[in-house]
């Protein structure tokens, strides 16, 4: 019996980086990074996951493949699902308060907000957005694993359940290796909380 | 005996066979296929009698897959290090792949000249300044070991043609350097031998 259209959207385990400084760098998963991306897989064992994505970022593919391992599932990396960039703050050491007004912005449903230089939050929510359309498309009734980022995540909430008590309210509370559940139906995509 | 005295083994293999979403050259990691998969795991069970101590790769998706399937077959975990990515094609990025524009300054890598590169990319020289300083790292943290690292066939190319032109075990030709297979680096007190 075929279900609704569903993905999954997963933010990667824990990483660390060679820089301090925000860049294009992917990082690596930490110890921990792994184990998150272990308890991923197997938290989703009874979900009848058939397919599981990711961004190029190395983050992501990291905790996809080690997820999708303990799911029995190959993993396909999707270009446009990546985070959001850092913008003139490239350089940088990271810092959430650079970024905090804009996540609150965009959590509140005003995703025209961006960092100079940055995206806007309807920018990130398109072109996610396109890219989850053309996987209900492949995997009609199905549920799939997309590995992503945390500012994915929090664009998406803003775009689909915009003011939700529900959603987290920060970056912090998009924890390394959470998931959120998205259906897709005629009336588009919805959050299920 | 100093500890340098015990060489560092490095493995390097190329990435597993990989798709992309366009056909145009560009800076996208790609994506393994199912022969780039199964390839990546045999890897893993080809190196298990190497007693291989760690697993690491560039930070394009191929490779990143690569290694983390190689790695769960050695039921190892993967590190991530950047400065190992594939060579910079400079102005043909963008354009179409055309054997007959990439692969004469591969050759010329192996070759040794390692002034070669497309216009406006990186020389085989520029390759080697970059690569080698991280195995160098990794040498200093693993001596005495064996490891593997995941990178890319231009950066293959290139350190064979650095430290190893024209040896027997080279690849013959720049489209050589099978998904997947590996190359043996040692470095020791002396440096850097294949």
């Amino acid at each position: 019996m075929s279900g609704p259209d569903r993905v999954i959207l997963a933010r990667h385990g824990e990483t660390e980086y060679e820089s301090e400084y925000m860049g294009a760098a992917g990082g690596s998963l930490t110890a921990l990074g792994r184990a998150q991306a272990r308890d991923l897989g197997e938290r989703l064992r009874s979900s009848s996951v058939t397919a599981v994505y990711c961004s190029e970022l190395s983050r992501g593919v990291q905790t996809a493949e080690i997820a999708a391992a303990l799911l029995g599932l190959p993993v396909t990396v999707r270009v446009g699902i990546h985070e959001y960039p850092a913008g003139d703050y490239l350089g940088r050491p990271y810092d959430a308060k650079f970024f905090d007004a804009m996540v609150t912005s965009w959590l509140a449903g005003d995703l025209a907000v961006q960092v100079p230089g940055g995206e806007s939050g309807d920018q990130v929510a398109d072109r996610v957005l396109q890219v989850l359309e053309d996987l209900v498309r492949r995997h009609p009734g199905e549920t799939v694993l997309v590995v992503s980022h945390g500012g994915v995540v929090l664009a998406l909430m803003g775009r689909l359940a915009p003011g939700s008590t529900m959603a987290p309210r920060s970056g912090l509370e998009v924890a390394n290796g959470s998931s959120y559940v998205l259906e897709r139906d005629a009336d588009g995509w919805q959050v299920r909380f | 005996m100093s500890d340098l005295h015990c060489p560092a083994r490095i493995l390097l293999a190329r990435h597993g066979e990989a798709e992309y979403e366009s056909d145009l050259v560009g800076t996208s990691g790609g994506n393994l296929t199912v022969l780039g998969r199964r390839q990546a795991a045999e890897l893993g069970v080809r190196l298990s009698s190497e007693r291989v101590a760690a697993v690491l790769c560039s930070e394009l998706a191929r490779a990143v897959q690569t290694a983390e399937l190689a790695a769960g077959a050695l039921g190892l975990p993967v590190t991530v290090r950047e400065r190992l990515d594939e060579f910079d094609v400079g102005d043909a990025r963008g354009g179409p792949y055309v054997p007959e524009v990439f692969e004469p300054p591969l050759e010329r890598w192996l070759t040794g000249d390692l002034a070669a590169g497309l216009p406006s990319g990186e020389t085989g020289a520029d390759v080697v300044a970059r690569v080698l300083p991280v195995l160098d790292s990794i040498a200093d943290m693993f001596r005495g070991e064996t490891v593997l690292v995941v990178t890319h066939g231009g950066v293959i190319l290139a350190l064979l043609g650095a430290l190893a032109p024209n040896a027997p075990g080279n690849p013959a030709h720049a489209n050589d350097v099978p998904n997947c297979s590996t190359y043996l680096l040692e470095r020791d007190a002396h440096g850097w031998r294949p």
